[in-house]
Formats: structure tokens, sequence, C-alpha cells
């Protein structure tokens, strides 16, 4: 075997890239088409630090969407009525009418508790 | 620094900015140009040399050519690395990957006692696909078509090696050399918490080159259009030893004195 006076070559050191997110990146294109890619390059991010700023961007605005409808919905006049509720009195009329009129109970009409 | 101790109370707090190595692999004479046995592309067989055909220096293609001067030796002068290269990837099934493109430089001499200087690939040509004023070598590694690389494989124990040639317009640029291999191997074995840092680095470090060569005999190749070519097969097999190191960037802070 023959000696050769050819210099080392030493890359130095540099970001390790990651073949899936460089797929990642190619399949899903529209989530991270909005990432300034030249302030990404410039902090050496990988692309997952980017989809997270991207997913972090999206929550930003899903909260000011959230905060404008709440403005929205203040500054409307919406006046529901209440509903009324079905006191227990008239529902244990109806029912003490009901057990009478069947001749099963006769506490029930005189309001003694049925015990 | 002084002979005198200095006492506790004189150290201050140092912040030092170094890098941590992770985990460093180092391969061991590994053979960069090579050829599969004949016939067996699976990527199981040996490596054999790069069977080249250097064309005689005089010879021309025709039905009878004259045989010109065969090949006294062939020296290896230089290897070029293509700008960026070697870089380092990792794979989705957490392997790493070492990708290097480069090309020879050879010095041939001839039994005439002329000298040329071959560029590999780029003078190189399949078989039959004789370019005049270009093709100096005719090898195997390229396709019939004359246009594509026919990559050689080679797998072992966890460990992927291929070697294909980049084409370029209507020639090819450079050896494409990848070498894949699980992180398990590196010592100390990267975690898979390392491995996620945004922070990692690596350095590839290619040293001790060097290579074989071997004239066997005068043989004519096939150069087109029903033509023949005198050249020289001459073997040739080129090996170097091959280092990677993962790291990361580190602060650290130490009580301790300066030098002044």
């Amino acid at each position: 075997m023959k000696g050769f006076s050819c210099p080392d070559i030493d890359t130095g050191w540099k970001p390790v890239i990651h073949e899936d997110s460089q797929n990642a990146r190619a399949d899903r294109p529209s989530l991270i088409d909005n990432v300034d890619e030249d302030k990404h390059a410039e902090y050496d991010m990988p692309a997952t630090d980017a989809q997270i700023r991207e997913i972090l961007r999206m929550l930003g605005e899903i909260q000011r969407e959230i905060a404008s409808l709440k403005q929205m919905i203040k500054g409307m006049d919406i006046s529901c009525r209440v509903p009324e509720g079905r006191k227990g009195k008239p529902r244990k009329r109806r029912l003490a009418k009901k057990l009478t009129a069947w001749g099963e109970v006769d506490h029930v009409r005189n309001g003694e508790p049925s015990i | 620094m002084s002979g005198t101790v200095n006492p506790v109370y004189d150290w201050q707090q140092i912040e030092i900015f170094t890098r941590q190595i992770l985990g460093k692999k180092a391969f061991q004479d590994v053979c960069t140009l090579w050829q599969e046995n004949s016939g067996q592309q699976s990527g199981n067989g040996a490596k054999q040399p790069m069977r080249l055909y250097i064309v005689n220096d005089g010879a021309c293609p025709g039905v009878s050519p004259a045989a010109g001067s065969p090949v006294k030796s062939v020296k290896l002068c230089k290897r070029a690395a293509v700008p960026d290269y070697p870089k380092n990837t990792i794979t989705g099934t957490k392997k790493t990957r070492i990708i290097h493109r480069y090309s020879l430089i050879l010095l041939t001499e001839y039994e005439n006692g002329e000298f040329r200087v071959i560029t590999l690939p780029r003078q190189l040509s399949a078989p039959g696909s004789y370019r005049k004023g270009s093709t100096m070598a005719f090898c195997g590694m390229i396709s019939t078509d004359g246009q594509t690389s026919v990559p050689q494989r080679m797998n072992d124990t966890g460990c992927s090696e291929k070697l294909a040639i980049i084409p370029e317009g209507n020639s090819f640029s450079a050896f494409e050399y990848m070498l894949t291999f699980p992180l398990n191997a590196f010592e100390p074995a990267i975690s898979p918490v390392e491995l996620e840092n945004p922070g990692l680095k690596s350095t590839i470090i290619l040293s001790n080159l060097r290579y074989e060569t071997d004239i066997i005999e005068p043989v004519t190749v096939p150069a087109g259009e029903g033509s023949l070519i005198w050249t020289t097969a001459v073997d040739l097999m080129v090996y170097e030893d091959i280092t990677i190191k993962l790291g990361v960037d580190q602060d650290i802070i130490v009580q301790g004195l300066s030098e002044p």
C-alpha cells in the first residue's frame, strides 16, 4: 500500500442534519412556509423548532380571535328569557292528583310525610 | 504559574466555553473506492479493487485499432473533496450517515515514457461509450447507457456502505461514498435525549489516505458503434481512516484562579 501525502480533511463542527425532519419539511410545506427562513438559518435552529414556533404562533392567533369574539359578544345586546323552572309544588300537586285518582295514597293529599 | 499555593478565598468564579464530546467513532482502513464481486450486486460480497481500463497512449477507436503504448505505472496525485463534504446526517431509523464526495487525480506513466493526468470520475466512461477528447478510462460502475451510475453496496453487521458516481451533464463530477451505521456504535452510546438536542454538532475527520494500484494487462474495450480501443486494465483501491464525533457546546463555571 502506498502512502500518500494528502492533507487530512477536517470538516470542523457543523450542526447535525436530521433526515426525517428534512423529509417532514418537504412533505408539509404549508405548515412552515411562513416561517422566516433567514431567521431560522441565523439561529441555526432545526426544523422541529421552527414547527414548534409556528404552532405557538397559530395558538396565539387563535387566542386573539377568541378575545375578539368575546368583545363582539359583549357589545351585542343578547337577552335570553330565563326559563321558568317547574317548582316542586305544582308537580307534587299533579302527582298527588294522579295518585288519588288511582286511589292508592291519601296522605299525599293531606301533605303528610310518606314514611 | 507561581509555586505558591493560593488560598481558597482567592478563587474566583470563571466561566468557560467548551465543547463536550458526547460520542466518538473511529473506523480504521476503510476502503472508500472499490467494486463489488462481478455478478453480485446484493451488497453481501467482498470489496474488490475498482477495475479501470485506461486508454493506451496513442490508442484510437477502430475495427482493428492500433494498440498504442500501455500503462506502465499509476500514481494518485490528489484526492479533491467536493465543497461542503464530507457531511453527516441522522436518519429516521436512528442511524448516522457519513456522505463524502470526492474526485481523484491520477498521474499515468506509459511504456513509451509519456505522462498524462487523468481526473476521475470526470474522464470515465462506460465501455461502449467512448467520447473523443474526454474519455481517458472505462469502468464498470457506469451503466451501458453511459449516463447513470451502477451503485456498489456493502453490508456488514449493522453498517452499510454505498459507492456511486454523481452525474453532471454528459459526464460525472464525483464519487459519492456513504457509510451508514447505528448510533449505538458511538463510544459512549448517544442517548435519545442527546440526539434530540437542537445544538447537536458533528465533525468528521478523514486521515491517513493511501492507495493500491496493480497494472494487469493490455486489453481491448468496446468503444461504441462496433469499434474497439486498446486500454490497460488497472486495479485501484483507496483506503482511509474515518473519525466522527458528536458533541454540544457547553458553558461551564469553575472555581479557581486564571493565569494573569
